[in-house]
């Protein structure tokens, strides 16, 4: 199962998420490509918007049993946001997104949300 | 909607609306509108088809409603220039105390009994149904401010009202997507005896981040 290491739940515009991404498969797999991506989507009573502000492909390996994936990921989050908000027609949410892409079987994906929050003043 | 100029941490935010351009719309119209609404009525008089004759009446509705918009825009724009808004501090930060000074150059004499304002924060969320596209709305905010009586014309003409306004610090921000948007606007009106009243709409831009 993947895994998310987030530095923190909560990041300013402008700033930049830090984690980790870790997975540990039960048999010995080979991966063929590993992506981590982050954006915003909007949910509620409009059509959904979204956007991709982060993707990041990594090469195939093959993991053994009990062995272990560990990918560090940094993603800058746009001055201009938008900020995580939940109103009463919209919500916007954040996530970082891993997939892993596995030749012959299910690929694995798994999505952890983060709070993007106004940053302090710059005056 | 507003064009706008900043300098020195202010920005000054004119309504294009006010202009000779906000005319057009409204001249084009009030002519497609009465064309239609005269050719049926001419159809409807040659065949003296009931149907039709009682179709043109229903396109008169149209045409009539928009040639009353189209004057009425003719009259204020003969009477006002476009109006502006000197806003302070620019850009906007969430929990900011805004000052706003809001001038429209009247020509000529004009008894302007109110300059009423308010401030608006407004989500917006476009969907489709079928083939059909809605937009619902919702308002979040809507402060009125204080309506400043029987205002003069200063040396150069021009009425002022001044406003002092906070954001919330909550926000939110403005907000623009193809879909879904958060505006925040202030519209200023002006209430004139003998005259149709006007409004001014101004879009202001709060950015994600929290006033000292």
């Amino acid at each position: 199962m993947i895994e998310f290491a987030l530095d923190s739940p909560e990041v300013p515009v402008g700033g930049r998420l830090k984690g980790t991404v870790r997975w540990a498969p039960a048999a010995e797999t080979k991966i063929r490509r590993l992506i981590i991506k982050a954006g915003w989507r909007t949910e509620g009573r409009g059509d959904e918007d979204e956007q991709e502000v982060f993707r990041a492909e990594h090469p195939g390996q093959t993991v053994p049993a009990g062995g272990l994936v560990s990918v560090a990921f940094e993603v800058p989050i746009p001055e201009d946001g938008p900020i995580t908000y939940e109103g009463k027609l919209i919500r916007i949410l954040w996530a970082v997104e891993c997939e892993l892409d596995i030749p012959w079987a299910s690929d694995e994906e798994k999505s952890g949300p983060f709070r993007v929050v106004p940053r302090e003043s710059s005056r | 909607m507003a064009s706008h100029e900043t300098r020195e941490g202010r920005c000054v935010l004119v309504d294009k609306g006010d202009m000779v351009a906000g005319l057009v719309p409204w001249l084009a119209a009030a002519l497609i509108s009465g064309v239609v609404a005269f050719f049926v009525f001419l159809m409807g008089r040659s065949t003296g088809d009931f149907i039709l004759s009682l179709f043109s009446l229903v396109s008169l509705a149209p045409a009539v409603w928009f040639n009353y918009q189209f004057i009425r825009k003719l009259l204020v724009w003969m009477r006002f220039e476009a109006g502006e808004l000197e806003v302070t501090p620019w850009p906007i930060q969430m929990g900011d105390t805004v000052h706003l000074r809001f001038r429209r150059r009247v020509n000529g004499k004009a008894a302007v009994r109110w300059i009423e304002g308010s401030l608006e924060c407004l989500e917006s969320a476009g969907y489709t149904e079928g083939t059909s596209r809605t937009t619902a709305t919702h308002l979040v905010l809507n402060r009125k401010f204080e309506a400043v009586a029987d205002p003069m014309p200063g040396p150069d003409g021009a009425l002022e009202a001044e406003w002092n306004v906070e954001i919330p610090p909550e926000g939110p921000p403005s907000f623009f997507a193809a879909n879904n948007r958060i505006d925040w606007k202030v519209v200023a009106n002006l209430v004139v005896d003998g005259w149709p009243d006007d409004d001014s709409e101004f879009a202001l831009t709060v950015i994600p981040e929290r006033a000292p």
